[in-house]
């Protein structure tokens, strides 16, 4: 019963952490159209920026935040000088944003060097918590599936009970009528955009202490949350949450019971899926 | 004459190539309701879509009050007294009718900005009952006659001084049709001026001062619904009826 438990436990952190990363993702997609490529990039250099102000501040939370703020500011020059030039061209705001990866990835690369780090943690956050059953769990990955529930809950609480929450909403549904009934879009997007890069920002110095850091998670990471938002459905929260629960659980489970079959078992049930419902579970056709 | 309240000047506007508004002048006076005929493809839609710059035309002039508002992002012409019921009704579908309504006044639409604050939800629910009813329901399962109400209310809750109207009546029932005449007389009682484009010919006559009839992209003809009803030619010639 344990191991069942522990991995139970092991797929929720990492769900928690995926839906941080990917929400986010999904609202932007959703809202503008963007597809922003370098979201992976982000949660690398977050995480990065984050280790840093760590070491000189010695506060984790400080460096979550500072990781997620730096990429918030970083994503607004990108945005307003780059991603904007290429509203309306997908293919154009792909090769762009995957250039932004390479770019990104590689001053990382210059500043922090090649070897995997762990961002370390503090010491509240250190040790194993005792659970119900006498289970002991890493007190690390147990904060983070609350921090995840309460990032859940507030986002959706957002999204669906207020009346900025209703703004987006609309703005998925048809951002042309948004805007003739007087509305900002640009505001919105702005909005939106700084809410997905600081998720980003921050998410990679959560991941970064117990995945640890490392060149080439850019992709590893994009991949993730591509997969996240395709399986959820893109544009839609209740998707990035079904999403991240669903890799999350499969990873962990995966790993433990068909090690070998880890990766097949991630991309063929998306695979599947895709094939019944390509919108995604919660998407809607267009 | 008095001054007109929404003017515009040689618009102009193109889809790629192809010349769809060809030079189109429009007066329209405070209180007056301006019916806008023409079959389909005449380029009606894309007349109003130019005037409040949801397509960008390639020249031409609109101004509002004597203010130049063509060449403004759509939202700030919507700010400054422009209501728009799109073709197709538009309604957000997964959102709420309350939500619907409650969108333009939204900070994030400058909800304050407008001193005129003529339209409450309470008003448009006394104007549509049936929406009150349906408050908290999800706009996207509305009958195709109550998502037209909604895409009334919803235009309406901006405070419009002028309201454009792009088919508010496609594809409605009769009974229906009769209800959002009764809304539109109810309105220009209450000195709204209004453009409304229709295929309805009859409908448009029974509601409109003033009826223009447009052709490939030009105004072929301006004039009283009196003196279009009693002209069978040109019935005939533009609107094939």
């Amino acid at each position: 019963m344990t191991p069942v438990v522990l991995q139970l436990l092991n797929g929720l952190s990492f769900a928690a952490l995926l839906f941080l990363l990917s929400s986010g993702f999904t609202l932007t997609f959703g809202l503008a159209r963007v597809v922003n490529m370098a979201h992976g990039a982000y949660y690398l250099l977050g995480g990065y920026i984050g280790l840093t102000v760590i070491g000189l501040t010695g506060s984790f939370v400080i460096g979550v935040l500072a990781g997620g703020v730096a990429i918030a500011l970083l994503n607004a020059v990108i945005d307003r000088f780059l991603i904007r030039r290429t509203v309306g061209q997908p293919l154009m705001q792909v090769l762009l944003t995957i250039g932004l990866v390479y770019v990104i990835a590689e001053v990382a690369l210059l500043i922090w060097g090649g070897n995997p780090i762990r961002v370390p943690t503090p010491d509240w956050a250190r040790g194993p918590i005792e659970l119900p059953g006498g289970i002991f769990y890493p007190r690390y990955r147990f904060l983070l599936i609350v921090l995840g529930a309460v990032v859940a809950i507030g986002l959706w609480a957002f999204y669906r009970l207020t009346p900025i929450g209703a703004v987006v909403r609309a703005g998925v549904d048809d951002r042309e009528m948004v805007s003739a009934i007087g509305i900002d879009i640009g505001l919105l997007f702005a909005l939106v955009f700084a809410l997905a890069a600081f998720l980003a920002g921050a998410s990679g110095v959560l991941g970064g202490a117990f995945l640890t850091l490392y060149p080439h998670a850019e992709w590893d990471t994009l991949i993730l949350a591509l997969v996240v938002v395709i399986v959820g459905g893109l544009g839609s929260l209740e998707g990035a949450m079904a999403g991240s629960l669903i890799v999350g659980l499969i990873d962990a489970f995966g790993r433990w019971l068909y090690p070998e079959a880890a990766a097949f078992l991630m991309f063929g049930p998306m695979a599947l899926l895709l094939l019944v419902r390509p919108q995604g579970l919660f998407g809607r056709a267009h | 004459m008095p001054e007109a309240i929404l003017i515009a000047r040689d618009i102009r506007t193109y889809y790629g190539d192809s010349y769809v508004v060809q030079g189109v002048d429009l007066d329209l006076e405070e209180g007056q309701t301006l019916a806008l005929l023409g079959r389909n493809g005449m380029g009606k839609t894309t007349l109003i879509r130019s005037l409040m710059n949801l397509t960008v035309p390639r020249q031409g002039e609109v101004r509002l009050r004597g203010n130049l508002i063509s060449g403004l992002p759509s939202n700030r012409i919507a700010r400054q007294g422009i209501g728009l019921i799109p073709q197709g009704r538009r309604i957000f579908p997964t959102l709420s009718v309350q939500e619907n309504l409650s969108l333009p006044g939204s900070v994030l639409a400058g909800g304050r900005d407008r001193a005129k604050r003529d339209w409450t939800l309470a008003r448009v629910y006394d104007l549509f009952p049936k929406l009150r009813e349906r408050a908290g329901q999800m706009a996207g399962s509305l009958s195709g006659g109550e998502q037209s109400m909604l895409a009334f209310g919803r235009a309406l809750m901006s405070n419009p001084d002028v309201l454009l109207m792009d088919e508010p009546t496609e594809g409605l029932a009769p009974v229906i049709v009769a209800r959002i005449g009764q809304a539109i007389e109810e309105l220009k009682r209450a000195g709204m001026t209004i453009l409304l484009v229709e295929q309805n010919a009859r409908f448009a006559e029974s509601v409109a001062d003033k009826v223009c009839i447009m052709s490939n992209g030009q105004i072929v003809f301006r004039g009283t619904p009196e003196l279009l009803e009693a002209d069978p030619e040109t019935r005939q010639k533009w609107l094939g009826i």
